[in-house]
């Protein structure tokens, strides 16, 4: 994160606390998108999907005033994004279904240098074949807002974690790419 | 923040693409959560608050506006009356425009709400002592008149250190959050103007 964007976050948070209403909408507006995009990766239902980001807003409203770190204002609204989600997938799936993850690996520095994702139409493509567990790491990864350390806050897992998952991730999202492509060959 | 190049996520954002009708409800519903506003209810109480203010303005208007016999009032008693006819009308003002509008900021309004409402309560108590406790004590012996003028003076203090408290502490909150904000603002400002320049060289 740049200088430049810390500031300017803070000054949000801090136009937000002081109940402005211009303020509220900036951050609505900035953020509803990338959000929904996140939120839409995680669940599959559109309906669903846009009422928790509604419910997502609830939260942040209720509780920016409590958000001591303003420079930390992606990760806070990826986490309570993600949080959401969860608790909506909960009333579906039992809570060990809704992500399982094969964390063996412990060293993957460098094992996913081969793999480029560079066509964005395609990853989207591929996000929505991929298990949800590799969507979920994958979408923040490709969505750019956060480094890998505040992926793994988001995710309240250790960064190690976050690099093995996301290994994982790219790889199933390469094999789904492949075997699509030759699908079509 | 202003790249004319767009980056990977936001081309992936992009390929999304969302139902209308979906995106609709739901832009509304964010809408009317930003707004808060208030229902029919909360806005006919607001309007009954409203002509409160009015009619506690008339009684100060009278007193403010009348003659006690040949002589006229004293010059507290007009300074007392006359406040607290410009307090209820502030009331009678600020409720009717929440009532109107529809809308309540809770941080600034109810600040100011509380403010109004305890300075027209203590004129209400300072026109009550003028007009039917101090005739009685003019009457009675010194020493009842200054347990008089003690009570009077104690509930006056009473009223105004509060709303002296209740402006100072509304005024620091805001100049705190207005000095920050106006930090980095300035902050952000050299940013940009330093990223201009280096773009420049």
């Amino acid at each position: 994160m740049t200088e430049k964007q810390a500031i300017y976050y803070e000054l949000l948070v801090l136009r937000c606390c002081r109940g402005q209403r211009e303020a509220l909408e900036e951050l609505v507006t900035s953020w509803e998108r990338r959000l929904f995009y996140y939120i839409h990766r995680l669940v599959d239902d559109e309906h669903d999907a846009w009422m928790i980001l509604q419910e997502t807003w609830v939260k942040v409203l209720q509780n920016i005033n409590k958000l001591h770190e303003p420079r930390k204002l992606p990760v806070w609204l990826y986490s309570i994004a993600r949080n959401t989600a969860i608790s909506h997938l909960r009333k579906s799936y039992s809570e060990k279904a809704i992500f399982k993850y094969d964390e063996n690996i412990s060293n993957v520095e460098d094992c996913d240098s081969n793999l480029s994702f560079d066509n964005a139409e395609r990853v989207h493509y591929g996000l929505g074949l991929i298990s949800l567990q590799h969507r979920d790491v994958l979408t923040l990864f490709f969505l750019q807002d956060l480094s890998l350390e505040e992926i793994a806050q988001t995710m309240h897992v250790p960064v190690g974690t976050v690099k093995s998952r996301l290994y994982y991730a790219k790889q199933a999202l390469k094999d789904v790419l492949k075997k699509e492509a030759g699908h079509y060959e | 923040m202003n790249k004319s190049e767009k980056t990977f996520g936001e081309k992936l954002i992009e390929m999304e693409k969302p139902n209308p009708t979906c995106k609709e409800k739901y832009k509304k519903e964010v809408q009317a959560m930003l707004e808060k506003k208030l229902n029919y209810f909360w806005r006919a109480g607001f309007a009954v608050l409203s002509v409160l203010g009015l009619l506690a303005a008339i009684p100060f208007f009278n007193l403010a506006s009348s003659k006690m016999g040949q002589n006229d009032l004293g010059l507290f008693v007009r300074i007392v009356t006359v406040s607290g006819a410009i307090f209820s009308l502030a009331w009678m003002i600020l409720m009717g425009w929440i009532a109107a509008t529809g809308k309540l900021k809770l941080r600034n309004q109810i600040a100011y709400m509380s403010a109004i409402g305890i300075a027209i309560g203590f004129f209400f108590m300072a026109y009550f002592m003028f007009i039917f406790v101090l005739p009685i004590a003019i009457n009675e012996p010194t020493d009842y008149r200054s347990i008089c003028g003690i009570q009077l003076a104690l509930i006056g203090f009473f009223f105004v250190t509060t709303i002296a408290l209740c402006l100072i502490i509304r005024a620091l909150y805001n100049v705190g959050f207005r000095t920050h904000e106006k930090l980095l603002e300035i902050e952000y400002r050299i940013v940009e103007l330093a990223e201009k320049m280096e773009n420049q060289q």
